[in-house]
């Protein structure tokens, strides 16, 4: 009899947890440049990355992994996510009592959920930074304009995410901060009634009944932000995502000033008629043949440590945070009883502070100035400056400090005088509204940014410079807009220094 | 920062290193804590101690070997309500845990036996988070409305089930104190709670389920709870609400918390058929189909509140006004029943007091008249004095004389200041010259209206009659 077939079974049952690896590593330990080459570009999951990688793309304190931080909270989102719609019921009868006993009696339920509250906080924050971080080094220019288009999306979707994840737990939190944000929706009305056509043309009860289903918040709403939240904003995120980091690679990786590379020779020795661009640039010139391996790095391992150290520090942020701080849950969404103050999301809080001057203007008005804003920027400014430097280096910087100190005297200043002595509302009680559309302490403060922004353009002569002015002023806004709405923001909306001198309820 | 190759690799590794360690280690602590180390665990590994150490019999002892420590929980669909209290009260129905500390004594006897966990659960009579399995968050959450009820005040929830005047001789003597309490001192002259009583102060409801948010706790000293408010404010309205119309009428503390009992129980739940009580069938069945009316009784309930005892004049210090003397004998011996049940079932337009007929304040037909019976008890004799108005009169001279005798207390435009308004339809139609002559002129004994007749400020007849001229005018 012959056994072959019987001893190969044998062996191979022997090995099949070998062969099994083999199978899926099928390279083995790379040990040669060529192997992690190889490492990259023949995984499915890698080949996004170029196999090679600039030494300035991974100096930390070039882009602080910010862009990596954003996609990690995405994903513990998406995770937790998953695991929360295991016992969460979007109807209004139950979602409460879901969220409940997900707290309760859903093991590492609290922990989880609270994951999820503080990883989306993290997103929010990391987009906003990453955003200022791409501004600042120049990263918009040619040709990564679409790119900074496509980050635009992005930011929009992740507030977005935020948003309509708010009322999900059907809490009198999140449904007064809904009630806010369905009636900024709705504020075009403010300007239809200027104009007197609302009976006639009402875009902004279309938009508020789209959005919520009904005249009011419900059941409708509820499902509607639900779907957005758990389905059409998670995959439209993802679709553009994968865009964006796809033409991260297509634009030639993350940018990095000239200075990062020696000059090349004066002569170029031959020209290769082969050349690393397939692999390590898609774009670009014939490299010269001193310069490639000297200043970059194989992406394995460099590259995905960076990525698994972003990611695990995103983990471990939020296990933190979800550990030692819970999640709100107030008291059921009720209708009849607002909260007061009711305040939107924190990173909403800056626009709120503006709706409470202009609804129209602060709510929808400013938001798509500074949104279209942005999105122009690419466009608008097309100087070579010193692209992958923070600020261009010290003549940015400087304009960047100046405007800081400029929008923040001007932001506090028109606080002031609002918070103290009232708009004209207050001083002319009759009149127009059409003029507090247009003059409110929102719009004044966009003015003054505008004319900073021009005189920067032309003393210094530089689109970019004025750019930088521009961006610092409105990132400043933000930030001591949603300050102030956050701390200082008692009921109805008045100007207290502490919680503790709220009048009690 | 240098940017070399070991450099880098090793600071990346450095970060995973440390972040995965610390990821790892709160994952642990969560899982424990959230998982292993939960107070009811705790709880529920004392009771098993607790159950052998109380074992004396092989039966008794396999009990104890076969208790599993896991979450208890009372699912009742038909409240809506999940009930996770057993998790920790492991006891409550063991009469062998006696003598042990909370949260393992038996429940006290004999509630229940009629009320059994699976059916009734513990918040729909002790309220506070059933869902919540930690003591302190099942107590009182943060943010959740019905805190524990204080054990005094328990007796409020019988009556969310039970008629309250069943249950005096049966558990519930606070609820049934109260009860009465609150138709004794007339509440419902200006609070309605389901289709009767007054309008003047808010629905009384469901206001034992209300949410804390409803109830203005600025003022409030001691505990923000709804319990303590309603308590508080039964004592001093105008302390805990400064602009409160609230009448002070409680006698003492023990009155005022019978009356929070009471309030506690009206809780608008809608309840399945089988959770109601043949106590409480019979008092719906009364509601629909009353027995005889009780004039007094009504008039306690329905008019005491403001008229009071009404014999002789009455100041309202909240209305800041003197209110009609329902009862005085003067007062009734002139005017008829008939006018009496009108008023009581039309009310007196433009003033406080409401219509009281089935579509307004809820009384029916035999239920005034029965009140007004309970009026005339009050009338000592029937007047047969007349008043004959004078021909012809004169409205304007009858103004100069209201001006100078009656605005200063009816209002310069008759429409009352602390004595009465003069001008609503359902006064027109009552006072006629008789009636309305006689008051002027012999005035109402015992009350604020004095006589302005020859006993009193001399006015002729003539003179009246203009003013009464002048008061139809108006």
């Amino acid at each position: 009899m012959d056994y072959r077939a019987t001893q190969a079974f044998r062996t191979n049952l022997v090995r099949v947890l070998r062969t099994l690896r083999d199978s899926i590593f099928r390279r083995g330990k790379a040990t040669s440049d060529r192997a992690r080459s190889q490492a990259i570009f023949q995984n499915f999951y890698w080949h996004i990355h170029s196999v090679r990688v600039h030494r300035y793309t991974l100096r930390p304190v070039f882009t602080w992994g910010l862009g990596a931080f954003s996609f990690a909270f995405f994903a513990i989102l998406c995770l937790t996510g998953i695991l929360l719609m295991v016992y969460y019921k979007p109807s209004v009868s139950l979602a409460y009592d879901s969220i409940k006993d997900l707290h309760y009696v859903v093991p590492t339920g609290r922990f989880i959920r609270n994951l999820h509250r503080w990883a989306a906080h993290g997103m929010v924050v990391a987009v906003i930074l990453h955003m200022a971080r791409v501004f600042y080094t120049g990263s918009y220019r040619k040709p990564r304009e679409f790119n900074w288009l496509l980050g635009m999306t992005l930011l929009v979707l992740t507030l977005g995410l935020s948003f309509t994840g708010y009322l999900l737990p059907w809490d009198q939190l999140g449904y007064w901060a809904t009630v806010i944000g369905s009636n900024i929706a709705g504020s075009p009305r403010e300007v239809t009634d200027v104009l007197g056509i609302t009976p006639y043309f009402d875009p902004g009860a279309v938009i508020r009944q789209v959005l919520l289903g009904s005249n009011s918040i419900g059941e409708e709403a509820l499902i509607r932000f639900y779907l957005l939240h758990v389905i059409v904003l998670p995959l439209a995120l993802g679709a553009i995502v994968s865009v964006h980091f796809w033409r991260i690679r297509k634009d030639g990786g993350l940018s990095r000033p000239e200075h990062a590379d020696p000059p090349p020779p004066e002569q170029e020795v031959f020209r290769p008629n082969k050349t690393y661009g397939l692999m390590a640039l898609v774009k670009g010139k014939t490299p010269a043949v001193d310069r490639e391996p000297e200043n970059t790095l194989p992406s394995w391992p460099y590259l995905l440590l960076a990525e698994l150290a972003v990611l695990m520090l995103a983990v471990a942020v939020s296990m933190v945070l979800a550990y030692h701080f819970d999640a709100p849950l107030k008291e059921p969404a009720n209708p009849a009883v607002p909260e007061n103050p009711a305040k939107a999301p924190w990173y909403f809080l800056g626009v709120q502070e503006l709706v409470s001057y202009s609804a129209f203007m602060g709510g929808i008005g400013i938001p798509l100035i500074c949104l279209i804003g942005l999105a122009l920027i690419p466009y608008l400014d097309r100087e070579r400056g010193t692209t992958g430097v923070w600020f261009d280096g010290k003549g940015g910087l400087k304009v960047a400090a100046w405007s800081l100190v400029y929008s923040a005297l001007v932001v506090v200043g028109i606080l002031f005088v609002a918070i103290r002595y009232g708009w004209l509302r207050n001083w002319f009680p009759a009149i127009p509204q059409w003029v507090i559309i247009l003059v409110n302490p929102g719009t004044v403060l966009v003015l003054a940014f505008a004319l900073w922004s021009v005189a920067v353009m032309r003393t210094k002569n530089s689109t970019r410079l004025a750019a930088i002015a521009l961006f610092t002023c409105f990132l400043v806004g933000f930030t001591i807009l949603t300050y102030v709405a956050t701390i200082h923001r008692g009921p109805n909306w008045e100007f207290f220094w502490t919680k503790g001198d709220w009048p009690i309820y | 920062m240098k940017t070399d190759s070991p450099t880098l690799g090793r600071m990346f590794k450095t970060i995973i290193l440390a972040s995965s360690l610390l990821t790892l280690g709160y994952l642990l602590a969560a899982a424990l804590s959230e998982n292993v180390l939960t107070e009811w665990r705790g709880h529920q590994r004392n009771y098993r101690d607790l159950l052998f150490e109380k074992a004396d019999d092989d039966h008794s002892r396999r009990i104890a070997n076969s208790f599993r420590i896991e979450l208890q929980q009372a699912v009742l669909p038909a409240v809506d309500r999940i009930d996770r209290c057993l998790s920790c009260h492991l006891g409550v129905d063991n009469p062998r845990m006696r003598d042990v500390p909370q949260p393992y004594r038996v429940h006290p006897e004999p509630y229940l036996m009629d009320h059994p966990i699976g059916k009734f659960g513990c918040t729909l009579c002790h309220q506070g988070q059933g869902r919540a399995v930690k003591s302190e968050e099942a107590k009182r959450g943060e943010h959740w409305g019905q805190w524990l009820l204080p054990l005094e005040y328990t007796q409020g929830s019988c009556g969310v089930c039970h008629d309250p005047a069943a249950l005096e001789q049966k558990g519930a003597p606070l609820l049934a104190q109260g009860y009465r309490s609150s138709r004794d001192r007339g509440c419902y002259s200006c609070h309605r709670l389901g289709e009767r009583g007054g309008a003047f102060g808010p629905a009384l409801d469901g206001v034992g389920h209300k949410h804390k948010h409803f109830f203005p706790m600025a003022h409030l000293e001691g505990e923000h709870t709804v319990v303590n408010w309603v308590y508080e404010h039964f004592l001093d309205p105008q302390t805990v609400v400064p602009d409160s119309r609230m009448k002070n009428t409680v006698r003492d503390e023990d009155e005022a918390r019978a009356l929070t009992v009471y309030m506690l129980s009206l809780q608008s739940i809608n309840l399945p058929e089988e959770y109601l009580p043949a106590d409480k069938y019979k008092a719906l069945y009364e509601e629909h189909d009353p027995p005889l009316a009780d004039g007094q009784a009504l008039y306690a309930q329905f008019c005491y509140g403001c008229h009071e005892e009404s014999v002789v004049g009455t100041t309202d210090l909240i209305l800041e006004k003197e209110l009609p003397s329902v009862r005085n004998p003067a007062y009734l011996s002139r005017i008829s029943d008939a006018a009496l049940a009108f008023i009581i079932r039309r009310g007196r337009p433009g003033t406080e007091m409401p219509a009281w007929n089935e579509n307004a304040g809820g009384l029916r037909d035999n239920e005034i008249e029965a009140i007004v019976s309970y009026l005339a008890r009050s009338r000592e004799y029937v007047s047969e004095e007349t008043f004959v108005a004078s021909t012809p009169h004169d409205a304007e001279a009858g103004r100069a004389l209201y001006e100078e005798n009656c605005g200063a207390c009816h209002g310069e435009d008759g429409r009352g200041d602390v004595a009465p308004n003069l001008v609503d339809p359902v006064f027109r139609q009552i006072y006629d010259d008789r009636l309305l002559g006689l008051t002027i002129r012999d005035g109402i004994e015992d009350t604020e209206m004095p006589p302005f007749g020859e006993q009193g400020f001399e006015l002729s007849d003539q003179e009246i009659t203009d003013i009464m001229a002048y008061i139809r005018s108006l």
